[in-house]
């Protein structure tokens, strides 16, 4: 695919540009699915599991290896919804009420990583810590 | 009822820079009211759809359905503002050469248009399944009563108008020649932050395997959670902790856009030469 159509469509003022463009973005999110699909080899894979009950995460502290695949595993006990969210990790997901939600994080530095359930900051708080 | 006037302000900001930015921008465009308005409403509708089916269907791809979502949602309103920005620039520098003004009507044809519901729907869509998801964790604890969803409401949509208003008349006082460079350099900026955004989205799930770290922390700084880097986050993207590769998005997509509206505004030239 000539990539360098990319530029040129835009300056000009006719619908045959917005179907390039459709193009264009058709072909990355096939891109991106395909490559998606291969981005988990679930070999060696660091399992937690957390428990998010009355708006607190348990543990709220959680020790991982660095350099490996993490996968938290979050049930959210609660009634009502939350949003795992950290802008260290740079992850929000939504946590649906009574169901388990699983994140697939890459592997990580040595560090502590925050994060909190956006809906109830005051007390859903926790950390990853990469030892 | 004011916690929902927070979070329905708090999430409107974005949207508000946008569409004052556009706005003033695009004020020129005729009939462009109903085109903004065309924009806000599909925008509500979809996102109204997403959020009815997001409790009930599970997205799967291996466990990374809801950032395959977001990251496409992003990329297509990258797209998109980075094509307004082309638009505005171009448009900036006909009426520099006053070349297309025949009879004080400057043609603009399709394009523009498309663009114009489409940056204002994308924008509006992300922002409005913030608003409607956390309204309903908001719900699913507290009692709110009808009233206090309607003043809550309200009061914080008001409050975003209101900042979209002040951007608008802010950016209105700059002299014609003057807004559209600064219209295109914040469009940009939106555009590159949104870009850094999904870059830190597809790290973070392993999909992008390098330029994961972080590379430095400016959080003694300005913290990700203060009300300033709130702010900043929303104006320019920023990241106390970002990643290589955020950088590399955010830098990227500047060029991209500076390039193409360069390539425009030559190609432009070449057909008004001829």
């Amino acid at each position: 695919m000539n990539y360098s159509l990319i530029l040129v469509p835009i300056t000009r003022r006719d619908v045959s540009c917005i179907f390039n463009l459709a193009k264009h973005l058709a072909y990355i999110i096939f891109i991106l699915f395909v490559n998606l699909s291969q981005v988990v080899a679930l070999d060696d894979v660091y399992e937690v599991e957390i428990r998010l009950e009355n708006h607190i995460f348990t543990p709220s502290e959680i020790y991982v290896p660095n350099n490996t695949k993490i996968k938290l595993v979050i049930y959210n006990a609660d009634p009502t919804i939350e949003e795992f969210d950290s802008s260290d990790l740079k992850r929000e997901r939504i946590l649906r009420s009574k169901s388990k939600t699983n994140i697939l994080l890459a592997p990580l530095k040595v560090g502590r990583y925050d994060f909190i359930g956006e809906f109830y900051q005051d007390t859903a708080k926790g950390t990853v810590i990469v030892e | 009822m004011f916690k929902i006037a927070l979070v329905v302000f708090r999430e409107c900001l974005e949207i508000s820079m946008v569409l004052g930015i556009i706005c003033a921008a695009t004020k020129t465009i005729q009939n462009s009211v109903i085109y903004i308005t065309a924009g806000i409403m599909s925008g509500i509708i979809a996102a109204a759809v997403l959020a009815f089916f997001i409790t009930r269907l599970t997205f799967s791809f291996s466990g990374f359905g809801e950032e395959f979502f977001d990251v496409c949602i992003i990329l297509v309103t990258v797209i998109v503002i980075g094509g307004t920005a082309i638009w505005v620039k171009n448009y900036a520098s006909s009426i520099h050469r006053k070349i297309d003004d025949l009879s004080n009507k400057i043609e603009h044809g399709v394009m523009p248009k498309i663009i114009l519901i489409s940056v204002i729907a994308t924008t509006i869509f992300r922002e409005v399944t913030e608003i409607i998801l956390f309204t309903q964790g908001l719900a699913s604890a507290y009692d709110f009563s009808l009233t206090d969803y309607i003043l809550g409401f309200g009061g914080g949509i008001i409050m975003g108008v209101a900042v979209s208003v002040g951007v608008y008349y802010g950016l209105n006082k700059i002299a014609l020649k003057k807004l559209f460079s600064v219209s295109f350099k914040l469009l940009v900026l939106v555009a590159a932050s949104l870009a850094s955004e999904a870059a830190g989205i597809l790290t973070s799930i392993g999909f992008l395997g390098i330029g994961n770290d972080p590379l430095w922390d400016s959080s003694w700084l300005v913290s990700d959670l203060s009300v300033l880097g709130r702010i900043l986050k929303i104006l320019v993207g920023y990241n106390a902790k970002p990643n290589a590769m955020q950088i590399v998005f955010y830098v990227g997509t500047a060029v991209l856009i500076f390039t193409c509206a360069k390539l425009g505004e030559r190609k432009r030239n070449v057909k008004i030469a001829s």
